[in-house]
């Protein structure tokens, strides 16, 4: 595959990222365009024969932080609802929001190993790479975030939380 | 043997890896044992693998909307960004390297025409402009040339124009080579002229022509091997010139003997 696709393709795994990290269009295309903007900067930093995956994924993460200040600003200063983004007649639709919703309610350092590693097929090393963790971290933030999830979740089908109005 | 409960689970490097469908075929079977000997156990990793499933579905089923105009345009201006960027350590990297090592020894006489690039070693930067001018276009059949034998007249007056100095002729016909075309470009040292040549059987030639820079001084010519390249270069005057090919030393040097005979590079 040509350095063309390649990125296209991953630019692609970007915005399914940032959208299942943000749950808000707007705000995942504007992490996008970050990201690419910081990338254009920063393209003496990536390694020719190296996976841009990793490189691309560490500069999101990166912007994701800084923005996610400005969105708290945002986010204060106006309490309009985010934009839904999964169609909301579709039957499987509820299972999967739940999972989002779930998602979003443990913390973020444990929620992006999970995402990573489900959306991204990227190895341990890379995706602890991409966020500027040793491997033990990240493994440590996977299994605890993915046991949150679990607890979460099960706790949803026995009833004890209503994530869904 | 007591259950393994999620909260237990969580520093079980190996059980991620499982779960994630990461571990090889004697690692996996070791876990499964475990799995099948502790049927809660198994609840909870079987359940854990439908919630990394059921995140997969999820972002499968979001809706990224159209790719916005300005993200194309950024991806567009990245793709461009990082093929230079994969062109320029394809000439300033490994090969320019190899050049150095090549070149170090009689390059320490050469005072104030070497160049001391961050990262590059220490090598006349003509000829690294050269050696990469003839990895990217001599090497590439595709678009080798800007202008064809026919525009090379054009051709030759810009460049005598840029560099100063009349240049007649680069036919190398009495060699058996080809002219298929002349490319100019631009680097930190000045315009860049390189002249693209074939043999009988399309195996290709770069003859590389750069301005000399003002007092520094003349060499006679040098060879260097750059791996199946061998690289031929010399200045006067006012020119650098750099001859490069995948041929022995001996035929760059019978090249370099006809460029300064033949080529017509009269003042």
């Amino acid at each position: 595959m040509g350095l063309q696709d390649n990125l296209h393709e991953q630019i692609a795994g970007l915005r399914r990222y940032a959208l299942v990290l943000t749950r808000n269009r707007d705000d995942a295309e504007d992490l996008v365009q970050d990201t690419l903007a910081k990338a254009l900067d920063k393209a003496h930093t990536w390694q020719p024969g190296t996976d841009l995956r990793p490189w691309l994924f560490r500069i999101l993460h990166n912007t994701h932080v800084s923005n996610l200040r400005k969105q708290k600003v945002r986010a204060d200063a106006a309490h309009d609802l985010p934009e839904p983004v999964m169609p909301e007649t579709q039957a499987v639709a509820l299972e999967l929001k739940q999972v989002l919703d779930a998602l979003e309610k443990i913390p973020e350092a444990q929620r992006k190993p999970i995402v990573l590693v489900a959306l991204e097929d990227m190895s341990y090393a890379d995706a602890a790479r991409s966020l500027d963790v040793p491997l033990g971290t990240f493994m440590s933030r996977l299994g605890r975030g993915r046991a949150a999830l679990r607890k979460l979740l099960g706790e949803i089908k026995r009833g004890k939380l209503h994530l869904i109005a | 043997m007591t259950s393994q409960t999620p909260s237990q689970m969580d520093v079980d490097p190996e059980l991620n890896a499982y779960i994630d469908g990461r571990l090889g075929p004697d690692a996996a079977a070791e876990v499964e044992a475990r799995l099948t000997a502790d049927p809660e156990f198994r609840r909870a990793v079987d359940a854990m693998i439908g919630d990394r499933d059921a995140i997969r579905a999820a972002a499968g089923a979001l809706d990224t909307g159209p790719t916005s105009l300005r993200t194309a345009a950024l991806e567009r201006q990245l793709a461009t960004r990082l093929s230079r960027r994969r062109w320029q350590a394809a000439i300033t990297g490994p090969v320019s390297r190899q050049v150095a090592a090549g070149v170090v020894m009689f390059a320490l006489g050469w005072g104030a025409h070497m160049t001391l690039a961050p990262g590059d070693g220490i090598y006349p930067s003509y000829v690294a402009e050269g050696l990469g001018a003839h990895t990217v276009f001599a090497e590439d059949r595709v678009y080798p040339v800007e202008f064809t034998p026919e525009a090379t007249a054009a051709a030759l007056d810009w460049m005598s124009e840029k560099l100063k100095r009349k240049i007649a002729s680069p036919a190398l016909d009495a060699l058996g080579l080809d002219l298929v075309g002349t490319r100019l470009s631009g680097t930190r040292e000045g315009p860049l002229a390189q002249f693209i040549y074939e043999d009988q059987s399309g195996n290709r030639l770069s003859l590389v022509v750069m301005p000399h820079p003002e007092g520094a001084p003349e060499a006679g010519l040098q060879v260097a091997r750059n791996d199946s390249n061998s690289v031929g270069y010399w200045s006067d005057a006012t020119l650098d010139f750099a001859v490069i090919a995948d041929t022995s030393d001996v035929q760059i040097e019978s090249v370099a003997a006809e460029v300064t005979r033949n080529v017509g590079l009269s003042r």
